[in-house]
Formats: C-alpha cells, structure tokens, sequence
C-alpha cells in the first residue's frame, strides 16, 4: 500500500500522510527499500509494545487514579476491584 | 508549472475600501493550500489579483517570477473558480460550458470532466440556467478539475452542496492531485470538513495577513490551557505567550495561546493542575480573527 | 488537446476562435434562411391580397440585420470576454479572438445579405414581378453586386463596432453603458448618412458640395473605416483592464 493510498482513505493530505511514515522510519519502525517500499522493521511489534508498556502506569494507570480520587472512590476499592479480576482470570 | 507565488505589498482598493493593504506572502509550487478569512477579509480579491481578474493598485504578484496582469504563459496555467465558476451564459448548456472550455484551457481533459459530470449527476444536456444551486457548484468543479491546470484555486466552490457532494469533491480533488500534482489554493468557511487536505494554511484579515505556516505547526501551536484562573494567568504571563482568546466561567479560565510549547513547559503546566488541549484549525481560525473592538 | 497544441495556447495569445465563429455564424446562418422564407411569403401575401409588390422585400430586413449585428457584437464582448479571462486567457488575445470572430460575422452577414438580393431576382423574375432600388444607396441597381457587397459590408463593420464598443462600456459598469449609447449612435449615424442611407446630412452635404447624385464609395468607406477606428480603439481602452466582476 502506497502512502498516497493511506492519503485518499483518511481524506489527509499526502504530504502529511508521508511525514507521518517518515517518523515512523526515523523511530525505526519502518525502514525503506530502494525502489521497493516501506516495510515494517523486525522486532517492531515488541519495541511497540515495550513502549506501551512503560508508558502504561503514567498515561493510564495515574489518570485513573486521579479520576477515582475526584469523584471518591478509595484506592482500596480499586485494588479490591483488580484483585478479583486477576481471580477471575486465574479461574 | 507553478514554482512559486510572490505577494509583494499589494494593495487593492474599491474607491474608499481597501480589500488588500501591503499584503505580502510566498508560496511554493506542488502543495494544497488552505486560504481562510473571515467574509470581507480579501480573500476573493486577493485571489481575484493572482488570477488576474483584476489589476492590483500597487503592489506585484509574480508567478515563476513573472508579473501575472495579461501575461498568457502565466495566466493560461491558472484556473480560478469563484463560487460556482465563471462560463457560458444561463441559456446554454453544460456541453456548450464543455466544448469552450475545451477550447480555452490548455491542459483541458473531456474525458475527465466527463466521469466528474457523472459522478456529480450534472447531465450535459441541462440548461445551466436550470441547474440547483448545488449542481451548479458540482459543475464549477468540473471546470475546475478537469482544467488541470498547474494552479488551480477554489473559492467558496461548495455552495449548495450537500455533505456526501461536499465529500465526493474533496475525494476527487485529493485522488487528482495525487495523480496529476500541482497547486491548489482552496479557500472556504467549512474549515472542519478540509482542514487535513491543506499542507499549509493562509490565515488574512483585513486585507492583511495573520498568519501562514504548515498545518502540523500551526496546529501545534495553538493551545487552550484551562484551571484556575490565577494559574493559567501566572502561567501564560510568566512565558509571554500570546494569548488570542479567553473564556472564563468562574474561576475557572480558559487561554488561548498561540506560541511553542515545549515538553518541559508542558510537564510545568501539568505540575500546576492545568490542562492542555490543542485547538482544532477552525478554532485558532476564530481567535486569531476575532473581530477587536478597537478596531473598525 | 496535442502536447504542440497546449505550448501554443501558452505561447500564443489567440488562435481563429472556431467555436465563437461556428456558433454565431451557424445562428445566423439559420436565422438567414428563415427570415428569407418569411420574406418572400409576405411578400406573395402582399401582393395576393392587398395587390401591393414590394420594390424589394429583402430590402425591408435590411435595417433589423444591422440591429442585429451591433446587438450580437455588444453580445459577444459582454458575454464571451469574462469567459475568455476565467478560462486562463489574456483580454488581449480576447481582444484579437473577439475581433476576427466579430469580421468573419459581418463578412458572413455580408454575403448572406447579397445573396438575398440575387435570390430575390430569381423569385421576383418567376412572379413577373419588378424591383426598384429606393434613393438612399450606393448602387442603383440590385445588379450591382460589388456595391451592394460593399455598402453592407461597410454597415455590418461600423454597427459590429459600435456594439462592441458598447457593450464593452456595459461590462464596465451598467452606467457606463448607457452612456456609450449616444457616441454609439452617432456612429452608426454617420456612417449611415455617409453611405447614402435615408439621404442624411452628410450625404446631403456630401452631394451639395459635389454635386454627385449619389454617395460615393471612397468617401463612404474614408467615414466608415474611421468610425471602426475609433470604436475598436475605444473598446479596447474600456477592456484592456476591466476587472472580471461576479454576475
């Protein structure tokens, strides 16, 4: 799929669209071929995801907390919550 | 085709009003360009002087370093649809708006502009006269498509048009320019709806202008910082930003400020309980023309 | 359009303007063979019932047809100019377009109107009819072709540059317009006068002071081409930088 194709789907500008791949190969994402195309770097999904996984606690978990917090939920309440999930899951 | 547009003081005057005053601004070729202002700004007029449908009062507009004014290399490379285009008169029919415009413009694909009539649902056999609001409009986009011309501007070209017509235009002119770059100016009130086909944006008020930069800056720029209203004073005092709007509903404030915000002042403003939120363009649009009562 | 075709329509100013010539050309043409059907019904109708012949009938559409030139010229400069510029082209090449589309027209016109006569021989020579030409002319017979050709072709250029004119004023402003009117009509007055018509002043003065008895051609083409001259100086002065205005 050409960037030009991902431009026409959203309905954005292919410049924007190509400056958006283009982050992508600086943070090593993607990587270019000559002639070929854009393809996506081995081992991606994982740093993907290790990058998720520590954004995890300060852009979820904290917002969470603060939200509990402003409308009085005690944070025991939420443990007590997530304890009987992890139950659950064991189950 | 089109390298680049050279706005140099231009001035344009109606009798008394002055539509444009010493306005200055560049553009390089092989980009969508948005032109927004509020009604009155000089948009049309501004337009109107690059097309050349009219003469500046002073001032110079230079295509590829050409003075535009009754210059056919330049002007034959130059489509401008004002609202819902200029052509033959009411009484005729599209096919006869076709066959001239066939002949005038050089880059001119029929066959083109017959898939867009199609798409559009104008039937070439209709009297223009007798065409809706919104077909008329549809048949000011085939002329301006079908052109191809290197540059290509639209003004207000949507009046009447229904949203799914509105979308079908925008998906056309996007798939067009894609496949046959050029320029294009667009200029519009639905900024909403058109905001990420533009690469780089021309905001005029008062026949001057506010502001041009790439979308992604400009929309990186401006942000709403909201909490109590002492913080967000202390805050958007303490850096000098430029604040285009207020709102306050209690004690709670809420700035516009249109400026660079860098990570560190972010996580500053976080620290100080405020909130940030990027403006959408049609909200930076509003500030940074609001009317002032200071000025007339 | 050939890649040759679309470097010379940036190049070049103007080319022939095919359509413009065909469209108008093919309207009069049809209107010609219309108004030459009707013509000589009424004038069978005429001379049936009220037992009245013509001296010509196709005489009698000779004033109209001058009408009609200046009124499609006017037409052409007000209607097709904003078109010609929105479309990318210069008013100059409009200019040079309009004007070898609007020569073609008279010289059209011209011929239509001649061969009206000849047609008319033939039919009047069929009812057992005579033509008398009316004082007021150039020629003094309807045998006169090369007279005839020119006396209208003069009228035809004179009225398509008079409308021009001043239909060019009312693209510039409405008020514009009417004030072109009255030079307009001047104009074509004096041409009229000069090429004998109605026997005017300037014909009168014309003969008064030749003792000719009737115009004269050099003369009449001397006022005429002058008449052109200044109509297509001034049309071009009123268009040269017209801002293209929303209808």
């Amino acid at each position: 799929m050409s960037t030009n194709q991902y431009a026409a789907f959203y309905r954005i500008n292919p410049a924007t669209a190509a400056k958006a791949f283009q982050e992508l190969v600086d943070e090593g994402l993607l990587y270019k071929r000559r002639g070929i195309g854009m393809f996506v770097s081995p081992g991606a999904r994982e740093r993907l995801r290790s990058q998720r996984r520590e954004r995890f606690f300060a852009d979820v978990v904290e917002p969470m907390v603060a939200e509990a917090r402003a409308i009085g939920i005690p944070l025991r309440e939420v443990i007590q919550w997530l304890e009987q999930r992890e139950g659950e899951e064991e189950r | 085709m089109i390298e680049r547009i050279d706005i140099d003081h231009l001035t344009l005057r109606y009798g008394d009003v002055t539509a444009l005053d010493e306005l200055s601004l560049s553009m390089v070729g092989g980009k969508i360009y948005g032109l927004l202002g509020r009604n009155g700004s000089g948009k049309t007029s501004l337009l109107s002087v690059l097309a050349s449908f009219r003469k500046p009062t002073s001032g110079d507009v230079r295509i590829n370093g050409q003075p535009v004014f009754e210059n056919q290399a330049i002007t034959s490379q130059i489509a401008f649809i004002r609202e819902s285009g200029d052509t033959v008169e009411d009484t005729e029919k599209v096919e006869s708006a076709m066959r001239y415009a066939a002949y005038l413009r050089p880059n001119w694909d029929a066959e083109y502009a017959a898939r867009l009539l199609e798409r559009f649902e104008v039937s070439t056999k209709a009297r223009i006269g007798s065409l809706s609001r919104g077909k008329r409009s549809a048949l000011g986009i085939v002329l301006g498509l079908a052109a191809r011309a290197p540059l290509t501007i639209f003004d207000e070209t949507y009046l009447g048009m229904d949203a799914p017509s509105r979308y079908a235009f925008y998906d056309e002119l996007l798939n067009d320019f894609m496949e046959h770059p050029r320029t294009f100016i667009i200029s519009t009130h639905l900024i909403e709806e058109v905001s990420r086909l533009f690469e780089n944006v021309v905001i005029i008020d008062r026949g001057r202008l506010v502001v041009q930069d790439d979308v992604e800056t400009l929309l990186s720029r401006g942000n709403a910082v909201t909490g109590p209203a002492d913080v967000v004073d202390q805050f958007v005092n303490g850096y000098g930003f430029t604040v285009i709007g207020t709102r306050q509903l209690g004690r709670t404030k809420s700035a516009m400020v249109y400026g660079q915000l860098d990570p560190e002042k972010r996580a500053e403003a976080r620290a100080a309980g405020l909130d940030l939120e990027p403006l959408a363009l049609q909200d930076l649009f509003v500030h940074l023309t609001e009317p002032r009562g200071d000025q007339s | 359009m050939s890649q040759a075709a679309i470097a010379q329509r940036m190049q070049r100013s103007w080319r022939f303007p095919t359509p413009l010539v065909t469209d108008y050309g093919g309207f009069l043409t049809a209107a010609w063979a219309g108004v030459l059907v009707v013509t000589f019904a009424g004038s069978l109708v005429s001379a049936t019932f009220f037992g009245l012949i013509p001296a010509s009938a196709w005489e009698l559409i000779t004033p109209p047809a001058r009408v009609y030139m200046a009124v499609i010229s006017a037409f052409v400069v007000y209607s097709f100019l904003p078109l010609y510029v929105s479309h990318g082209q210069t008013r100059r090449g409009f200019a040079i377009e309009g004007l070898i589309a609007l020569v073609v027209h008279a010289a059209l016109a011209t011929v239509l109107i001649t061969l009206g006569f000849v047609i008319e021989a033939g039919w009047y020579r069929v009812m057992g009819w005579t033509r008398g030409v009316p004082d007021g002319h150039l020629f003094t017979s309807y045998g006169n072709l090369p007279l005839i050709v020119a006396e209208y072709g003069l009228a035809f250029l004179v009225w398509s540059a008079a409308g021009a004119f001043a239909g060019a004023a009312f693209y510039r402003s409405s008020r514009g317009g009417w004030l072109a009117l009255p030079p307009a009509l001047v104009m074509v007055g004096i041409t009229g006068s000069a090429l004998g018509e109605s026997l005017g002043p300037i014909t009168r003065f014309y003969r008064d002071l030749t003792g000719a008895e009737a115009g004269s051609l050099p003369f009449a083409t001397v006022v005429s081409v002058a008449c052109i001259l200044v109509a297509g100086a001034a049309t071009w002065l009123l268009i040269r930088d017209v801002p293209i205005r929303k209808r």
